[in-house]
């Protein structure tokens, strides 16, 4: 695992990867396992479906918790299950250059023939991996939960929502990222990438009801994760595109960035 | 031929605020270099430079040739590197430190091995558990791993015990028989006059003076305390050739020697002394001596 900083970077998030895999296992277990009790409690789906648009809307619009799909659509995907993702990559994306910065590791690491952006490059990778890993166990748990609770659920549709939250995962920690690159201060790069996903969080929920947001859904990477609400009518391509367009455009942002100034 | 190393006006400001001016050196291959300063001179922000890690203000810097900015890549390969206050990951041994930083530079940990036994550093502890000197160790064997044509060490013997600023002597005496150069930078007199074929002296972050070793060692100012017999008297040593800052009190004299203690010890003997000892002074007082003020001596050595 010390063959290049890409694999020593797997190495160092092992641990990390663990407990938000686990974190992440525990949540769709226990959500998975729930739903037969609520699909049977007919009084609760007609109070869930009668709640005012205002509360539905932070759940990512209208809830359908007649299936299984619908169900986890409004408690897992629209909330639980990204935010764990999410702050797995922000966390990771922070810590890629600014840790090494921090803890007086980078000087070492760069006296070595590797370009700058080729680390940025090699840390931005095993962040993504970090976050497919997640979503390997995410999809698989729920998979698991389904059959030991009995319930049918679409394993397609299951992917395809389990990809849209890597993909938002990902998309938050290249930003992360990419200001670790820029700035080297891990505390900064988290909290200003946590406070803009919480904005475009708030953005994308409240667009629906205040027309005056409307105009700036497109700024939220929430919109293109659920604007589709891809586990119940699959992924749209453009807006994976958009995801993976913005990911591309911070890690080199970053990488140029963190090429131009000096080191800490 | 081409120098091993060379700025010409190397200048770095952080913000408002001077790191280096106008830094002119010249080491030549083979040649040990020391860069020596108090703390906060600008020693680390040179070899930072050097290093591509910061980017100069103004001026520039070659290293083997190449330009320190555009060729860094290439540089970084010829060159080996101990950075001051050695950080690493403290989940990793020694030896895994060597297999991943060899990986990196394309080079096996053979004479890793080899250096960590002369150094008597533990290979398979890991480097959180390790001592500052033995830290300090891992630092010199990662330099030292790619046998590189130039060695830039920031620092070297900080932490190490005495025994170990030996064997790093030993290895340096080495490197030098190879052909190797080294670039080092140190805050204590002593371990450059040791190791140093010239050095030069930062101060506030400009040149002061850069100096053969022979010159410095003439230079060296030494304090001198002798204990007579009788109450001493300060007068026949007032105006002996190389003696400055001469007093009395009680039996005992004191005062400051530049280069040779012959003519002191001669006056003195010709009483009863009971006691010599001689002190080299701080870096800071020959600084003050030589180096105080005004237009720096030997600035014409570094162009």
């Amino acid at each position: 695992m010390l063959n290049s900083v890409y694999l020593k970077s797997l190495r160092d998030q092992r641990w990390p990867t663990f407990w938000f895999g686990l974190a992440l296992v525990a949540i769709s277990l226990y959500t998975i396992m729930f739903f037969p009790l609520i699909s049977e409690a007919t009084g609760l789906l007609e109070f869930i479906e009668n709640l005012p648009e205002e509360l539905t809307a932070m759940f990512g619009g209208a809830l359908d918790y007649s299936t299984a799909e619908g169900f986890l659509s409004g408690e897992l995907f629209s909330f639980t299950g990204p935010l764990v993702v999410i702050a797995y990559a922000i966390f990771r994306g922070a810590t890629a250059i600014a840790g090494e910065e921090e803890s007086h590791t980078l000087d070492q690491l760069l006296a070595n023939p590797v370009p700058r952006w080729q680390i940025l490059l090699e840390k931005s990778s095993a962040m993504i991996m970090g976050i497919i890993v997640l979503g390997v166990l995410f999809w698989s748990a729920l998979v698991v939960g389904a059959k030991i609770a009995g319930v049918s659920l679409d394993y397609s549709s299951l992917a395809a929502g389990v990809v849209g939250v890597c993909l938002l995962a990902m998309a938050c920690g290249t930003l992360a990222l990419m200001l670790s690159g820029a700035f080297g201060k891990r505390n900064m790069a988290a909290g200003i990438t946590g406070g803009v996903a919480l904005a475009m969080f708030l953005l994308n929920a409240f667009q629906s009801l205040v027309d005056v947001l409307r105009p700036g859904r497109f700024a939220s990477f929430f919109y293109y994760y659920d604007a589709n609400e891809p586990l119940l009518y699959g992924l749209s391509l453009a807006h994976v595109l958009v995801l993976i367009a913005a990911s591309a455009v911070a890690t080199a942002v970053g990488a140029i960035a963190f090429s131009l100034r000096d080191l800490r | 031929m081409e120098h091993a190393l060379e700025t010409r006006d190397l200048t770095k400001y952080y913000g408002p605020v001077r790191g280096i001016e106008k830094v002119n050196l010249t080491v030549e291959p083979g040649e040990i270099f020391g860069l020596l300063g108090p703390n906060g001179a600008g020693k680390t922000t040179t070899i930072r430079l050097l290093l591509d890690f910061i980017r100069p203000t103004s001026g520039s810097a070659q290293i083997l040739g190449l330009d320190c900015r555009r060729d860094s890549k290439e540089i970084r390969k010829r060159v080996g590197y101990l950075q001051g206050d050695f950080a690493s990951y403290p989940d990793l041994t020694a030896r895994q430190l060597a297999v991943y930083f060899g990986r990196l530079r394309g080079t096996d940990i053979g004479n890793t091995m080899a250096y960590m036994e002369r150094l008597d550093l533990e290979p398979d502890r890991k480097f959180g558990v390790l001592s500052r000197g033995n830290r300090q160790k891992v630092g010199l064997v990662q330099a030292l791993m790619s046998e590189p044509e130039l060695l830039i060490l920031d620092e070297p013997t900080s932490g190490l015990d005495p025994l170990m600023q030996h064997v790093f002597r030993d290895i340096v005496d080495e490197l030098k028989s190879k052909g190797r150069t080294v670039f080092l930078s140190s805050h204590d007199l002593a371990e450059a006059e040791s190791v140093c074929d010239r050095v030069a002296i930062i101060r506030d972050g400009h040149i002061a003076a850069v100096e053969s070793i022979e010159t410095l060692r003439s230079r060296s100012l030494k304090s001198l305390l002798i204990e007579f017999e009788e109450a001493a008297d300060p007068a026949p040593f007032v105006g002996l050739p190389n003696v400055r800052e001469v007093s009395a009190d009680g039996h005992v004299l004191t005062c400051k020697v530049t280069g040779s203690v012959d003519a002191v010890i001669k006056t003195a003997a010709q009483r009863t002394v009971l006691n010599i000892t001689a002190e080299d002074s701080s870096l800071e007082e020959i600084f003050m001596t030589f180096y105080e003020g005004g237009s720096p001596q030997g600035e014409d050595d570094a162009e």
